[in-house]
């Protein structure tokens, strides 16, 4: 174990590097680069905001920094489970030449994730200055707290589904398919205030998504901090999934070679 | 004592076999639910069988055999790529692999950076790197496409600057799956300057090939594979002679 954990930290060079290579290659290939990551939630929740605002009745200027906390932590989420799956399988060529610890591939993805989460995070602050500008300081103290758990979160998330994509090839489609179901199941783009069903409400507040969304929007939209009951939650996915992640890693780490 | 050896003891080596059998999640559902035809199982390969060697500092060992004998999975294994199902292989030195060479480059990132990311797989820092990079530069002789993104390099451009890095960088004990040669006939021949200068300064070197000729020329040791099996172990001249007549007589265990 501690012999794993050194062998992260002594490849930490290459792993940043990859992970800088890659957010240097995902912008260099658009025209508007950087700029696109940004403005692509704003058009996003744009888009949302009024198709569903005006399914549900809500104001677009306070439903819209609603939809776009969700949507960006949402994104998040995604890019981990679903682009997650890729994060061994793209790296073959350098597993197959030099042996390091399997996990600083998930990690790499992680931070390239979390660098994409980071970027949209300004444009959701420029919104809250024009409408909450006192929610402002509560979100600096409480945000730094809220990414590093995230960030912390996504790592194992990644882990699981790269070791899982690589034993079974279609588990791809079987994260897409789970991941559109917690979708509908999570309040990304609807308040569960909305739904008035108290049953629902209690279910939403079972879903780990919900308390990852909480995290986010708290601080920004409310100008709290998140609640003990959010961190909680939070906590015990990320211990669920770190279990899971080293589980895997003793399990398979070994023989997970052999199914390039 | 030596300061750089490789040990190895009672080594196994098997790709399992669950790798080409159940490759999916469907699969496994059904196969757990018995339904769908039943796919005929496919058997461990056994690569490596209990094998005990000792490699020590100054040997020059060159591994031959025929062809899925497991020689290229003994290399693997001392490279610490493939793991082994039971026994050990133990190692004191810094070892560069040089396999699947012009694997593992970030196509959209220049030449410049991919020597940086090649350097830092192989574990070394980002200063010593830059300390090296002007040097491998020159011996690629890439002149202005050192700045260009890998995706516009010739074949021919690629394998040389695969090779620059990979010699470059040096570790203490050298692996190798063939001799090397790379681009067209005025680099083969600095190529082949550089890596007898390699083969000079590493302390221990393994060797796999095909090409007798150059074991011979080459290494000290020789040891004849045969799957999975060591046959023949001593002197390189006398190791090849036996694997010459064993391939003369057709006996093939």
């Amino acid at each position: 174990m501690l012999d794993y954990l050194n062998g992260i930290w002594n490849a930490r060079h290459f792993w940043r590097h990859l992970a800088q290579a890659e957010l240097r290659y995902k912008f260099r290939r658009s025209k508007l680069g950087i700029i696109w990551t940004m403005i692509y939630p704003l058009l996003l929740t744009a888009m949302m905001a009024v198709v569903f605002g005006s399914l549900f009745k809500q104001p677009v200027r306070e439903f819209a920094p609603y939809v776009f906390s969700g949507l960006l932590t949402w994104e998040f989420l995604v890019s981990s489970v679903i682009g997650g799956c890729q994060s061994l399988l793209v790296s073959e060529a350098y597993i197959k030449q030099y042996k390091h610890p399997f996990a600083i591939y998930p990690l790499k993805t992680n931070m390239v994730n979390i660098y994409t989460f980071l970027l949209a995070l300004p444009g959701l602050a420029l919104w809250i200055l024009f409408i909450r500008p006192a929610n402002l300081l509560v979100g600096l103290l409480a945000m730094p707290l809220s990414i590093l758990l995230i960030f912390m979160l996504g790592w194992p998330i990644v882990l699981v589904v790269s070791f899982l994509n690589l034993k079974y090839r279609d588990f791809g489609q079987v994260s897409g398919l789970l991941m559109q179901l917690i979708w509908y199941g999570s309040p990304v783009f609807y308040d569960p205030k909305m739904l008035n069903s108290p049953t629902l409400i209690a279910v939403l507040e079972l879903n780990p998504v919900t308390h990852i969304l909480n995290l986010v929007r708290a601080p920004i939209l409310y100008g709290q901090f998140p609640a003990l009951m959010d961190y909680a939650f939070v906590l015990a996915t990320m211990l669920f999934f770190y279990l899971l992640a080293l589980f895997m890693i003793w399990r398979s780490e070994k023989t997970l070679i052999y199914y390039f | 004592m030596s300061n750089y050896y490789i040990r190895i003891r009672n080594a196994e080596l098997a790709y399992p076999a669950t790798t080409y059998n159940a490759l999916t999640l469907k699969e496994e559902v059904f196969k757990f639910f018995r339904i769908g035809k039943p796919t005929k199982l496919l058997y461990d390969i056994h690569a490596i069988k209990n094998m005990t060697l000792d490699i020590n500092e100054g040997e020059r060992l060159g591994i031959i055999g025929r062809n899925g004998a497991g020689k290229s999975s003994l290399l693997k294994a001392i490279a610490g790529i493939y793991p082994l199902q039971s026994g050990s292989i133990e190692t004191s030195g810094k070892i560069r692999s040089m396999f699947e060479l012009s694997l593992g480059f970030e196509f959209e990132a220049s030449g410049r950076e991919n020597i940086l990311y090649r350097g830092l797989l192989l574990g070394e820092s980002p200063e010593s790197v830059r300390e090296k990079i002007d040097e491998i530069i020159a011996f690629a002789e890439l002149g202005e496409f050192i700045d260009y993104p890998i995706k516009a390099y010739s074949a021919g451009m690629l394998v040389r600057l695969a090779f620059s890095i990979s010699t470059t960088i040096r570790g203490d004990i050298l692996l190798m799956d063939e001799i090397l040669a790379a681009g067209d006939a005025g680099f083969q021949v600095k190529a082949q300057k550089r890596m007898e200068e390699l083969i000079n300064n590493a302390k221990i070197i393994v060797l796999v090939s095909h090409d007798l000729a150059a074991v011979e020329k080459i290494c000290n040791r020789a040891i004849y594979i045969s799957s999975g099996e060591i046959v023949a172990d001593g002197k390189a001249s006398d190791v090849v002679r036996e694997y010459r007549n064993s391939m003369n007589a057709g006996v093939v265990k």
